[in-house]
């Protein structure tokens, strides 16, 4: 395998996607916002 | 060579232009220490992503970098790979967390951040002095990469860029405060990101193509073209250098506050993709390196492929704006450090830590008057003999500051058992851990043990010393409250 497969496709790629699964995941606006909510009590 | 000069003092006076003007603007809003430490938390997502990724990147991402593709092919992209991880890592996992309890605590600082929850004057101390030690000596040595990219590139005085560019530097710093710094940032950083996006392409294309670039790597060197280097980059080295990378972002404070500035929580989600999209994008100066290989083969000092491959290939005009980015890297990750260090020096130590009580127009003024100081020292300091251990604080500076800091914060966000005696003891262990291994290892040896040190050390003595501030009991409970009802 090429380096620039390993780092452009699998490492950002990678990282891209993972991110957004998490982000999807335990990011949801209701969590957010209670997280907020949290901020201005 | 003529036009060039011109080209340079002409981008140059534009750069300089743009910093007073950006940092003029700044100061009429900077009304409170606040507006100084954070810009009151009303940064957006492009901006903080910016900011981020400019601190993060330095004058290594478009001299040293391309510098070490030139060497080491491509095993160097290892360090990028890191660095992508690295940056997002702190954002995902701690962001939202960290800009919520910081609002809610109302902290400016991560020292401020680190005392008020595990309610320790000494731990902000400890952090404030850490910052202090190992963030000047940086300065120092930024300031004389400024002497060495004139005098090399342009063969002028050593001395003269860096009093000019250095007094012009933290007059806006300490006038327009966080502001400032994350526009000229951010401007730094969208700008040598649009000059990258052309070195790729152009590298491919001057060397012949990909196949072309990979077979005159090869009959070079095959090493140039392997995952690992049997040298600098073994799997043991890659593997320590990303647990380094991927720890140390959360343990620098000039890194962290960017995550307090961001306008509203919900704005993570643009910061993670945009930091991303940089980092790769300003990777891209290794293709420089891997080029700069093939057509520069006896080039005497590989940190200047990128300036020597844009200065070969491109437009004149092209070069100088280069040259100016480099200069401009430089110029932001100083004008960042500086304000950590005069924003901890200013609030943490003489407000916070000594317990003088000021207005908020007079503690405004502490911090401003605190990084003209400081800036200055780093000016004059630039000027003299660097002794060695300035050299070896340098060196270990990001590792060392990493090691003082990474397991107070990730137990603060995550740990509703931390204490403060365990928060003491991590900073504490962490720190000698990492000294004494820098003696015998490099700093990604030496930096990842010290910060899995202080992790480990902050979990464990929390178990078995002390009891969790309330603040900590407060949060914790609001935290997981939360999280069941959302689930």
């Amino acid at each position: 395998m090429h380096m620039a497969i390993l780092y452009y496709v699998i490492c950002v790629g990678g990282t891209l996607v993972a991110s957004i699964l998490y982000m999807n995941k335990y990011w949801t606006k209701e969590k957010l916002e209670k997280l907020i909510k949290g901020e201005s009590d | 060579m003529d036009g060039v000069i011109v080209a340079v003092i002409v981008a140059l006076a534009f750069f300089l232009a743009f910093l007073l003007t950006v940092g003029y603007i700044s100061s009429k809003k900077t009304k409170s220490t606040a507006d100084f430490a954070l810009g009151s938390r009303k940064i957006g997502p492009l901006i903080v992503a910016a900011t981020m990724i400019a601190t993060y990147g330095s004058a290594s991402s478009y001299l040293g970098n391309p510098g070490l593709a030139y060497e080491y092919g491509w095993p160097m992209a290892w360090i990028w790979i890191g660095c992508v991880i690295g940056i997002v890592i702190p954002i995902l996992f701690l962001g939202p967390r960290m800009r919520t309890i910081s609002a809610r605590l109302n902290t400016l600082t991560v020292p401020d951040f680190l005392g008020e929850i595990y309610e320790s004057k000494f731990l902000q101390l400890i952090i404030s002095l850490g910052i202090l030690v190992f963030y000047t000596p940086m300065m120092v040595a930024q300031f004389k990469g400024v002497g060495v990219l004139f005098s090399t590139f342009f063969g002028s005085s050593f001395d003269w860029p860096i009093i000019v560019l250095g007094a012009i530097l933290i007059i806006f710093s300490s006038k327009g405060g966080f502001v400032t710094v994350a526009w000229t940032d951010a401007a730094q950083s969208i700008f040598m990101a649009a000059l990258m996006l052309f070195i790729v392409p152009a590298s491919i294309y001057f060397v012949g193509g990909w196949s072309a670039m990979n077979e005159k790597l090869n009959a070079i060197d095959t090493a140039l073209t392997g995952i690992f280097d049997p040298v600098m980059y073994t799997p043991v080295t890659v593997f320590f250098m990303l647990i380094y990378y991927g720890l140390w972002q959360i343990g620098q404070p000039y890194m962290s506050i960017r995550l307090f500035a961001l306008n509203d929580v919900k704005s993570f989600r643009k910061v993670v993709i945009y930091v991303i999209i940089f980092t790769v994008v300003i990777s891209g100066g290794m293709w420089a390196g891997f080029a700069g290989r093939i057509l520069f083969p006896n080039l005497q000092q590989a940190d200047a492929v990128l300036p020597m491959f844009v200065s070969t290939y491109f437009p004149t005009y092209i070069g100088a704006l280069v040259v100016i980015g480099v200069l401009s890297a430089v110029l932001t990750t100083v004008s960042s450090i500086l304000h950590s260090v005069g924003t901890t020096v200013g609030y943490d130590l003489i407000q916070k830590c000594f317990h003088i009580e000021l207005t908020d127009k007079q503690s405004l003024r502490v911090s401003q008057v605190s990084t003209l100081i400081i800036g200055g020292i780093a000016i004059i300091g630039s000027l003299m003999q660097t002794p060695e251990f300035l050299s070896i604080l340098v060196y270990g500076a990001l590792g060392g500051m990493g090691s003082l800091v990474v397991g107070p914060v990730i137990l603060a966000v995550f740990d509703q058992k931390a204490t403060k005696e365990g928060a003491v003891t991590a900073s504490l262990l962490g720190i000698s851990v990492f000294v004494i291994l820098l003696v015998f290892y490099n700093v990604w040896i030496s930096g990842s043990l010290g910060m899995i040190s202080s992790i480990i050390g902050a979990f464990v003595v929390s178990r078995f010393f002390g009891s969790p501030s309330s603040t900590i009991k407060t949060i914790h409970k609001d935290f997981n409250t939360e999280e069941k009802e959302a689930i």
